[in-house]
């Protein structure tokens, strides 16, 4: 997951484009080793200190993880669990309808 | 008057004196879980630590790449790991040191330390015979599931049921619910079952009114009508990884990958 993570933010780091996280790590010192050892760059709210039992997590029913949604730039909800290369299609998909949708204006 | 000044100054004394042993005795138990938490994390970290060095040695990758999975499970089973049976124990005679004060300890032994089966039983032994309506209770009741998967379904039903009995209207009261329906829910429900677990959950999620239980109850009904593909996706507000307060809908404008993860 996180290997290809990383490449997508890499690859589009210069689009409108961003990966966040909600994430349910209950230790952040573990967290923070993790982080660097794996080259994590994007931003994530904390799930806080109960881990996977925390309050986003929990009010949004999250029963597996990861669980991905994919949202568009006026924020409406386009695909949920891609992963790989299907969520690459996914944003490369929302992100040309973006261009699209501005150069129809 | 010096006798009435003498009698007064005693009763203060008296009065005095075993608030003072309340408290140091609470500080004492609180000095002792502290030291307690502290051991079992570097404990751990080093299990962990231990545990990666096999996966990383040339030996260990060598068997992987070989197919080899009785030498690769052999290598692994070289690594020291944390003893959760131990430090169970210690908590347990904890508990029974600091008497009312004890109940952090039991809590910690039903949450943190249930990889050991005994452990999880003679913890959830002393949370009903002494910590019903102990504010520690609340953190077993927050994540219990290692507990119940430990015990099994009717023990954990029972200590529910004691929960419920004991802590009137209050929100341990509201969790105790919440979990005995999903308890019920599990495996194949009668529809007898399915019904009364909608009847706690009803009355969980009433008792619980804007606490994250609350939340956690409505959030199948969540999930169904705000998130949908086409459904504008619902805002989250909280704080990142560093303390700083930030907004889903910050990032309006932009395609966004919202992703549920952990290193674990």
């Amino acid at each position: 997951m996180i290997p290809h993570e990383r490449s997508l933010v890499e690859r589009l780091k210069d689009k409108p484009f961003a990966l966040l996280g909600v994430n349910s790590d209950a230790d952040k010192v573990y967290y923070e080793s993790e982080k660097a050892q794996n080259g994590v760059s994007w931003r994530s709210f904390w799930n806080g200190p109960k881990g996977t039992q925390g309050p986003i997590s929990g009010k949004w029913n999250v029963r597996g993880w990861p669980t991905i949604y994919v949202v568009d730039h006026k924020g409406v909800i386009r695909f949920m669990n891609v992963r790989g290369e299907a969520m690459d299609k996914a944003v490369d998909e929302l992100l040309a309808e973006m261009v699209a949708d501005s150069a129809g204006k | 008057m010096n006798r009435i000044l003498t009698t007064l100054a005693l009763l203060a004394l008296g009065a005095w004196l075993p608030a003072q042993a309340g408290g140091d005795a609470a500080a004492a138990a609180k000095a002792a879980y502290d030291a307690l938490v502290a051991e079992w994390t570097a404990e751990q970290a080093a299990a962990r630590a231990a545990m990666k060095q096999v996966t990383e040695s040339a030996e260990y990758k060598a068997a992987r790449d070989a197919k080899d999975n009785d030498k690769a499970r052999a290598l692994l089973a070289q690594a020291k790991r944390a003893d959760a049976k131990a430090i169970g124990q210690r908590a347990l005679a904890l508990a029974d040191q600091h008497g009312a004060h004890g109940g952090r300890f039991a809590a910690y032994a039903a949450t943190t330390l249930v990889a050991d089966k005994e452990i999880a039983a003679a913890a959830a032994e002393r949370l009903q015979r002494s910590y019903l309506t102990d504010p520690a209770m609340q953190t077993v009741l927050e994540s219990p599931m290692g507990l119940f998967s430990a015990l099994g379904t009717e023990p954990a039903k029972a200590l529910l049921g004691k929960v419920e009995a004991a802590n009137g209207d209050g929100i341990a009261t509201a969790w105790a619910k919440y979990w005995r329906a999903i308890l019920l829910q599990r495996g194949k429900p009668t529809d007898e079952q399915k019904a009364e677990a909608e009847g706690l959950l009803a009355a969980a999620e009433k008792l619980a009114a804007g606490t994250v239980l609350a939340d956690r109850i409505a959030a199948p009904r969540f999930q169904k009508e705000r998130l949908q593909v086409g459904m504008a996706i619902p805002d989250i507000r909280g704080e990142d990884m560093d303390g700083v307060p930030f907004s889903l809908s910050d990032y309006r404008g932009k395609v966004v990958v919202l992703d549920f993860w952990g290193f674990w």
